[in-house]
């Protein structure tokens, strides 16, 4: 009666909550972020993605660049003999792919921009070079893609993060560039976040932005944090506002869309 | 208290930071060391040695995280140390003053322009430590864990390369935009050669002003010696 009961379960449950068995070539293994995007660029052309080994499974964080993978062991054999004519070292890895993972979504764990960041950057740390992922309600996700955008002379030193909307069918979105995107929060087919514009003395100051499922972008709302939605049509958050003695006073606003 | 990593002294860690933090306090109560670029030498270790013999039996040498001897280098009755406390707090005067002296000048200039202007511009940060930056970073107030407010010389005293500059009637609040205020300040940045953080895209930051521009801040960071 319980196994039954279990089996009617998984089946109401959406089909990427389950592992799934996929085979990776791997070119190149490294425990660094930056150590994998500069294996990628010097062996792979664009071609592939990383994996992190943990969305494999496995209790070590490692990264392995994965120029090909395949869902049989006879197309991972095929696959590793196409690889291995242009990277010798290659090999086939059995990977029970973790349910929600980035590997999941086939989403690169680290972006080969990261190898172009310059020695002399002071403020990346490894957290700012590996894209991550959220879990929304209703099987919905959001994908932080972080990356390179080279120029110095940026504030950030090229710090970018995307903003990527995956869908229950593995539809995806591309939103928008963010800064720091937090505090999701969705409602009725609609999408909220905040995202940091700008620095005011010992605060940062946010946007909201409000977007549809389907992607389209509805609302902005400048100096504001914290959204939540209340009816069909309207947003609350706090509006930021930083006077001359640096104190951020917040007040709740209201916003229709 | 000053932050310290590890212990500084005789057989102690000496990280160049925490040699170079001592040192400044050391100075500030009146022990001549010359500039060593954060290596704890033998005129560091004889004035650690005099300053405990003022109040301990048998002087360690070593001055510690946390210990007593560090209370007593910072504390208030102890130390009348020019660059603690807040430094969002300190005067205008002391704010200049923390500034590299070529941006001083400019900086000088800058308020002058903006004072003729009608303007009350108002000096909200010269510099600030790198324990208040590592502070606003971890907790999400800052994008970057070291930037040129930090810059210091080899000492460890101030030698800030920015500077946050708002009007003190309004802040950054709308008013700030609305009276022309950040455009004014853009304007006479530009008319200086500074760099104006309200310049930017990605990030604005439209109080702030720096003498050089971003792609000098590992120069600057190594300079300070950090």
């Amino acid at each position: 009666m319980k196994l039954n009961l279990l089996v009617m379960l998984m089946l109401l449950h959406p089909i990427s909550v389950y592992a799934e068995d996929i085979w990776l070539i791997v070119g190149a293994s490294d425990p660094t972020p930056t150590g994998i995007a500069h294996k990628w660029k010097v062996l792979g052309n664009d071609s592939g993605i990383v994996v992190k080994s943990s969305d494999c499974g496995d209790s070590k964080d490692v990264f392995a660049w994965v120029p090909k993978l395949a869902t049989s062991i006879e197309r991972a054999r095929s696959s590793l003999r196409a690889v291995k004519r242009s990277v010798q070292d290659a090999y086939v890895k059995k990977c029970r792919v973790q349910p929600r993972s980035l590997l999941a979504f086939r989403e690169t764990a680290v972006d080969i921009s990261i190898a172009d960041i310059p020695a002399t950057a002071v403020n990346w740390e490894d957290a700012d070079r590996v894209t991550t992922v959220q879990p929304l309600k209703n099987s919905w996700h959001i994908v932080i893609s972080r990356y390179y955008e080279g120029d110095l002379e940026d504030p950030l030193e090229g710090r970018r993060e995307r903003v990527i909307l995956v869908g229950e069918g593995g539809e995806r979105h591309s939103l928008e560039q963010c800064v720091e995107p937090g505090m999701f929060a969705t409602d009725e087919g609609m999408l909220a976040f905040q995202c940091t514009v700008a620095q005011a003395g010992d605060e940062v100051l946010h946007n909201v932005v409000v977007y549809t499922m389907g992607g389209q972008k509805t609302k902005e709302v400048m100096h504001c944090r914290n959204p939540a939605f209340r009816g069909k049509r309207t947003i609350i958050c706090e509006s930021e506002v930083v006077g001359a003695d640096g104190v951020l006073k917040l007040q709740k606003v209201k916003r229709n869309f | 208290m000053v932050h310290l990593v590890d212990s500084v002294g005789e057989n102690g860690k000496n990280h160049a930071l925490d040699v170079l933090r001592v040192q400044s306090l050391l100075r500030s109560k009146g022990y001549r060391i010359p500039p060593g670029g954060g290596i704890c030498g033998n005129d560091t270790l004889t004035a650690i040695n005099q300053f405990q013999a003022s109040f301990l039996p048998q002087p360690t040498g070593l001055i510690e995280p946390y210990s007593l001897s560090l209370l007593k280098l910072t504390d208030d009755i102890h130390v009348d140390y020019e660059w603690s406390g807040d430094s969002s707090k300190w005067s205008q005067e002391q704010k200049l003053k923390s500034l590299n002296t070529e941006f001083k000048f400019k900086v000088v200039a800058l308020l002058s322009k903006l004072q003729e202007s009608g303007f009350l511009p108002f000096i909200f940060y010269g510099w600030r430590s790198v324990a208040v930056q590592s502070i606003l970073y971890s907790s999400g107030r800052s994008q970057v864990k070291f930037s040129f407010h930090n810059a210091q010389r080899e000492d460890g005293t101030p030698n800030s390369y920015a500077a946050d500059i708002i009007d003190s009637r309004f802040g950054w609040t709308h008013q700030a935009e609305t009276s022309g205020f950040w455009s004014a300040l853009g304007s006479a940045a530009n008319t200086h050669g500074l760099v104006w953080g309200g310049n930017w895209s990605s990030f604005r930051d439209v109080a702030h002003v720096q003498l050089l521009p971003n792609s000098l801040l590992y120069n600057v960071k190594q300079e300070s010696g950090l």
